[in-house]
């Protein structure tokens, strides 16, 4: 399969240095979301969870394939993000 | 008094920081232990410059504390020293966010929920400083007026 690896950078707030990885296009956003939170040291627990973001929208599928979520592009560059809340 | 540990850790931190390309966009002032003063504004108002107080008691392990500054006088009681974002509150002088320690005394609450309370993993400044531009940056509408 043509550009059958992809590169991915996963960036985290409060991570100088984004997680860079090469991964196949058959690998799942769940699958690469557990490298990620392990090289940034996180943990999740009870409902303390991390979402990824392409572009400001959250990758719900964790089955999906990064193949899927980067069509035609070579590199994948996604947000980990945590759970922020404003009151008043 | 700051523990030896805040200190450590606050200073490889605040190192971290200001090696990366972003801090270009802050100008940090190192006062205390576990305090900076930071300059910083919106991409939509370039010119309007904003001065935040961060202070922790313990670092990374509590929210710091947020105020905005008069960089004239220093004082931390004037809400024009404010922008408006969301869940800041100028005419309480305090943020109602889960990344400051106001936010937790106005919502006691999100310190018991796993979901809500302060992650102090990584570099909790970074963090801090982030979430602040990411406000500014998406979310201003003006300097408060009284």
């Amino acid at each position: 399969m043509e550009h059958e690896i992809i590169k991915v950078e996963v960036h985290y707030i409060a991570a100088k240095k984004p997680f860079v990885t090469e991964a196949k296009r058959t690998e799942t956003v769940g699958q690469l979301k557990v490298q990620a939170l392990k090289a940034f040291g996180l943990v999740e627990e009870g409902n303390k969870t991390f979402k990824l973001f392409f572009h400001k929208t959250e990758l719900q599928n964790l089955d999906e394939t990064l193949g899927q979520v980067a069509g035609d592009k070579k590199e994948l560059k996604l947000d980990l993000e945590e759970f922020i809340i404003q009151g008043k | 008094m700051a523990d030896e540990f805040s200190e450590l850790t606050f200073k490889e931190d605040l190192a971290e920081v200001l090696f990366l390309p972003e801090a270009s966009h802050w100008k940090i002032e190192h006062i205390g232990p576990l305090e900076v003063h930071v300059a910083l504004s919106s991409v939509k108002l370039p010119a309007d410059v904003f001065n935040v107080r961060l202070y922790w008691n313990s670092y990374p392990m509590e929210p710091p504390s947020l105020k905005f500054r008069d960089p004239a006088t220093g004082r931390i009681d004037l809400p024009t020293a404010w922008p408006e974002v969301r869940g800041f509150r100028p005419a309480s002088l305090d943020a109602c966010v889960n990344w400051c320690s106001e936010g937790f005394v106005t919502h006691p609450e999100w310190k018991n929920d796993p979901k809500t309370k302060w992650n102090p993993q990584g570099n909790a400044l970074l963090r801090v400083l982030r979430l602040l531009q990411r406000e500014l940056d998406e979310f201003f509408v003006k300097r408060f007026q009284q």
